[in-house]
């Protein structure tokens, strides 16, 4: 007789597998007719980078890291991206001081087509809906709204915003633009202002100014609050200002963010990732607003020497692995590193192309 | 108007001496001292631009064959004499008597960093008949098509253009006019735009480490610029007219007379050149496509250039007086034109040079001032704020060296200084503002005629650098050995060179995409390794072959690239670099068929070395070759040249939106003209030949097909002389 016993492993073993067989063709999201970006069966996660310096994005699959596509946006070296804002399958990129954005279809890793706001240097981007969205232009110091339904490429519905906007995001029904609110010579006019907009008729539906200068970023909460990073001058702490998006209130600025943080994204949980050069990526938790990794230890891959390597962006997959963005330096190659949720501990490391400036994560 | 100035040029150029059979002339003669009357053995005989030469034999006698009935001038040129231009009457079938007497005239190279009296071994020289026969306006253009050499010029003609050499920066390139460095302190690049040719006797091009003969900067060669000096009384004139509303206009006059056993010479050269410069270009697709104007591209140059010389037999002292004045529009790039950004520049300078012989030792000293000014400004940049800047740099410098050759050696030392002042509103607050370099060198020669012609070199020269902007002395040594005889040679040498960083680099005030690298090191190579071979007329049949081969490794440590940070802020830094290539060419005469044909092509792996960054550095064009055409029928000379640049990069370390190759023909048309006491040529040059879209940038495109009609005149008071030659047909004695 054969007496048939359980271990504690292997309980958990036939429970995972019997988890993952009933799960197995009924709630399984995997739609292999999207190609690449289906991901594997096992992740449908995929990573977007903006290569700046590569004037590229790249693609890699979240459950095979090894799998890339590239595509170029173009040879110019004013093509200068460092950001992007994804609807469905197609990616916004403006393409910096070519002063134009690129509207990019995922599936297909190729560029559907090109709309210009002559002059100047586009960063910030939204969607509005499926068929238009909005893009900022940081020197002319306006937002202009494309669609892609319109006849040609230039994009002509336009409205002024507060000086050197950088980022849009949409909350709700309203897009919050958020200024650095400099001059020409890049220099402070005084503290940034966000300018909150209708996206449908362009009009300007009241400003609020946050409570630190340069402004650069900024994040929606799970809690529908606006947080705005506040770079400083790169040697001036770095802060971060709450703002509720209806009332338009700052109701809050944070400090302890150290010096030169460039970029902020907040996880469904509600952590907030800081990333800055000079210090790698805090981690602020919005509900208690307080530091889960702050100064003293921030989320970092060492150099040999054991210091910090920087970060440009950080954004956690729907499994809160972190995947965070070195722009590479003169002596250390650019990498995405991967941290494991709760620990961040470092996991693993990607190479996602040259000069890699920001990421998004997507289940498409 | 356009349509009717190329008939007629047409029509000039159909002018041919009729249709009736030609039969080659052929030109005997001897070449003699003037002072001793005994022969020049080895003196160069040869009909400018028509690819017909020969050597005088032991007792000077000579014997050019395969004239073409016309106009044609003989050059004569020999070591340790000066060089003699006759113009013949070559008459059909007939055998003509030229007899040539050389002034001895020991060679002085003019310059505060030139000491050698030979040509380099692999170097290449542009004499003024090649010049004249290119059809080139301005340096950049004459260099082009010239093997391991690339040229990046930032639109049509007049735009700034400037030059690498074995894939090499702009900054690490020293580009000399008569010895005084025109490369901008502040960029460290040369703009050889604003160097026009009319007034320019010889180019020379020397590859690889140089710093050991003309220190800091000669990293990867030398353009080295000599301007005329008037060997006869000449008066000349050149009217040019062409595509994108060019006009041009140079004028010269200069003469010579004896003074007292010394001869007395003196040359002034004047040139304008404007150019409307809008021209139409391809869209990109991604930008609407179709043809757009490229605006306020047009650009206005002013030159003028006075020399003077004093030639005794113990010696020479030579004055001169250069200026150049550019102004043109800055239309930026396609993505980003600018309708109102404008570049003045403006260069002067003046130099002494003396030279004798005292004791068997021969001294040489120089002179020279130098003016430079530059002003840059936009209201109304495309991104940006408004600019307004400026830079003048106000230097003098001199040199003093001492040569002695005691049988089979020769010993040269030298000791050079330069100080330069300068102000510019670009750079930060607490910038130097001045720049000293004093310099120091010795050079051994030892020479042993072989058997058979043959002669081995072995020259090994050191020098050392001190400037006021770096910390230490830069040591720059070099060792050649050379074998030659008069068809074959092979060159061997290993040196290493410098190039400091330029003051833009360490200085610039910060801006907002830039910032600069007050900790930069100089780059440097530090043994650069060099051979070649070249064969040099050698008969096959009715052809006479010649080419040329060789292969360097020259690895940079610490080449100064700029390169973004996590801000898109460009700064430049220090990137070992790994630079080896080869460059070959060819060469093939048809004397009788009155043609040539020249082909080349060049190999340049410049790859970063450093564990971050991979690949081939941007802009540096792994191959790029050039082939030529020329012949000569019914006395018009018809030339098709091609340049090709091969697949560039564009982004460091990324192989991703890599620049597709080009191909670029050119094609020129001429035809001699004697009118009375003058002589001179007409010509039609078509640029672009095949309409091409390209560019070595992307986004500063270059116009397409494109054309220019000229027409040089000259008289020279030695024309009579050797016509009266000719005419009376002297028998051969």
């Amino acid at each position: 007789m054969t007496r048939i016993t359980f271990d504690r492993r292997g309980a958990a073993v036939l429970f995972g597998a019997l988890a993952l067989a009933a799960c197995d063709g009924s709630d399984n999201p995997f739609k292999p007719e999207l190609g690449f970006i289906a991901g594997t069966k096992e992740n449908q996660q995929i990573g977007v980078v903006v290569n700046s310096t590569e004037h590229a994005l790249t693609l890699f699959q979240l459950g095979d890291p090894s799998q890339t596509r590239q595509v170029s946006l173009g040879s110019s070296s004013l093509i200068t991206p460092v950001g992007l804002s994804i609807r469905g399958t197609r990616a916004a990129v403006p393409l910096g001081n070519a002063a134009s954005v690129a509207i990019v279809d995922l599936e297909g890793q190729k560029i559907e087509r090109f709309f210009i706001l002559p002059g100047g240097n586009l960063t910030g981007s939204a969607w509005a809906d499926d068929r238009s969205g909005l893009v900022a232009n940081t020197v002319a110091d306006y937002v202009g709204r494309f669609s892609l339904d319109q006849a040609g490429d230039t994009v002509k519905a336009r409205v002024q915003v507060a000086p050197a906007p950088t980022e849009i995001v949409m909350a709700g029904d309203r897009a919050m633009v958020v200024s650095g609110n400099l001059d020409d010579n890049y220099n402070y006019i005084g503290n940034g202002i966000v300018t909150a907009l209708d996206p449908a008729t362009l009009k300007v539906l009241g400003t609020v100014t946050t409570g630190g200068k340069n402004s650069a970023s900024a994040a929606l909460g799970p809690d529908g609050l606006l947080y705005v990073l506040n770079t400083e001058d790169y040697v001036k702490e770095s802060t971060v200002t709450i703002i509720d998006p209806k009332t338009l209130q700052a109701t809050a600025t944070v400090g302890g963010f150290g010096t030169g943080a460039g970029k902020i994204t907040i996880d469904r949980s509600g952590l907030a990732y800081v990333s800055g050069f000079f210090t790698g990526t805090l981690v602020w938790n919005t509900r208690t607003r307080q530091f889960v990794r702050g100064t003293d230890n921030p989320v970092c891959a060492k150099t040999t020497s054991g210091a910090c390597r920087g970060a440009f962006d950080a954004q956690a997959d729907e499994n809160g692995m972190l995947y965070q963005v070195f722009f590479g330096s003169r002596d250390y190659a650019p990498r995405v590193f991967v941290y494991r949720p709760g620990s961040f501990q470092l996991a693993d490391s990607l190479s996602a192309g040259q000069g890699p400036s920001s990421i998004e994560i997507r289940k498409f | 108007m356009r349509r009717s100035v190329l008939v007629l040029l047409l029509l000039v150029l159909a002018t041919a001496t009729g249709a009736r059979a030609q039969f080659p002339a052929e030109v005997r003669g001897r070449v003699t001292d003037r002072a001793t009357g005994a022969a020049v053995p080895g003196a160069r005989v040869e009909v400018t631009g028509g690819g017909i030469e020969t050597a005088a034999a032991p007792d000077g006698r000579f014997l050019l064959r395969g004239l073409l009935p016309g106009v044609r001038e003989i050059r004569v040129a020999a070591p340790g004499f000066g060089e003699r231009r006759l113009t013949v009457q070559a008459e059909n079938g007939r055998s003509l008597w030229l007899p040539v007497e050389l002034e001895p005239a020991p060679v002085a190279l003019e310059g505060l960093r030139v000491v050698a009296t030979r040509t380099e071994a692999g170097a290449t020289v542009l004499d003024r008949a090649r010049i004249q026969a290119s059809g080139a306006r301005e340096l950049g253009e004459l260099l082009r098509d010239q093997g391991g050499v690339t040229v990046t010029r930032r639109g049509g003609p007049g735009s700034p253009a400037t030059v690498s050499i074995r894939g090499s920066g702009a900054g690490e390139v020293l580009v000399l006019v008569d010895g005084v460095p025109i490369n901008s302190l502040m960029s460290g690049e040369a703009d050889l735009s604003t160097v026009p040719l009319e007034a320019i006797e010889r180019v020379t091009v020397l590859r690889g480490a140089q710093s050991a003969r003309y220190g800091g900067r000669a990293l990867a060669g030398v353009i080295a610029v000599e301007t005329r000096r008037p060997a006869s009384g000449e008066l000349g004139a050149r009217v040019e007219s062409g595509s994108w509303g060019e006009r041009a206009a140079a004028l010269s006059a200069g003469g010579r007379r004896d003074v007292g056993g010394a001869a007395l010479s003196g040359l002034a050269s004047g040139e304008w050149r404007t150019v409307r410069g809008d021209f139409p270009f391809a869209v990109p697709v991604f930008r609407g496509g179709g043809s757009a104007p490229r605006l306020n591209a047009d650009a206005r140059l002013w030159s003028a250039l006075a020399t003077g010389a004093l030639e005794g037999v113990r010696g020479e002292v030579r004055a001169r007086l250069e200026g150049v004045d550019v102004e043109r529009g800055m239309p930026g790039s396609i993505v980003q034109p600018s309708l109102d950004a404008r570049q003045e520049q403006r260069r002067g300078s003046a130099g002494l040079s003396a030279r004798s012989t005292m004791a068997g030792t021969d001294w040489r000293a120089t002179l020279d001032a130098q003016r430079q000014t530059a002003a840059f400004h936009d209201p109304a940049p495309a991104l940006g704020a408004p600019y307004d800047e400026s830079v003048a740099v106000n230097g003098f410098g001199g040199s003093l060296s001492a040569g002695r050759r005691t049988g089979d050696f020769g010993l040269t030392a030298g000791v050079e200084a330069r100080e330069l002042r300068f102000t510019s509103t670009m750079l930060a607050e607490g910038s130097p503002d001045r720049q000293g370099v004093r310099a120091a060198w010795v050079q051994g020669e030892w020479s042993r005629s072989l058997t058979g012609a043959w002669t081995l070199e072995v020259a090994s020269t050191l020098r050392a650098d001190r400037s006021s902007l770096l910390d230490g002395t830069q040591l720059s040594p070099r060792l050649g050995v050379s074998l030659g005889s008069p068809r074959l040679a092979a060159h061997l040498s290993a040196g290493s060179a410098f190039a400091p960083p330029s003051l833009a680099d360490q200085f610039f005030q910060e801006g907002v995409q830039a910032r600069p690298n007050p900790a930069l090191r100089p780059e440097r190579v530090r043994m650069e390794v060099e051979g070649g071979v070249e064969a040099r007329d050698l008969p096959l049949g009715p052809v006479r072959l010649g080419a040329e081969a060789s292969a360097y490794r020259a690895d940079v440590r610490g080449m100064i690239l700029w390169f973004p940070d996590f801000r898109f802020v460009w700064q430049p830094d220090n990137f070992d670099v790994h630079r080896a290539g080869w460059e070959g060419s060819a060469l093939a005469r048809f004397p009788l068929a009155h043609a040539e044909v020249r082909g080349g092509v060049a190999f340049a792996d410049v790859e970063y070395a450093g564990p971050v960054l991979s690949g081939q550095v941007a802009y540096r064009p792994r191959w790029t070759g050039n082939a030529s055409a020329a012949t000569e029928v019914l006395g018009v000379r018809g030339e098709v040249a091609a340049r090709y640049v091969g697949e560039r990069r564009v982004a460091p370390g990324s192989a991703l939106n890599t620049l597709d190759p080009y191909w670029l023909a050119d094609a020129r048309l001429s035809r001699s003209l004697l009118m009375g006491a003058w002589r001179g040529e007409v010509g039609l040059t078509v640029e672009n030949l095949l309409d091409r879209d390209a560019a070595m940038l992307v986004d500063y495109p270059y116009p397409g097909r494109s054309w220019s009609v000229s027409l040089r005149v000259r008289r020279e008071s030695h024309r009579t002389e050797a016509s009266g030659d000719l005419s009376t047909n002297h028998p051969e004695p």
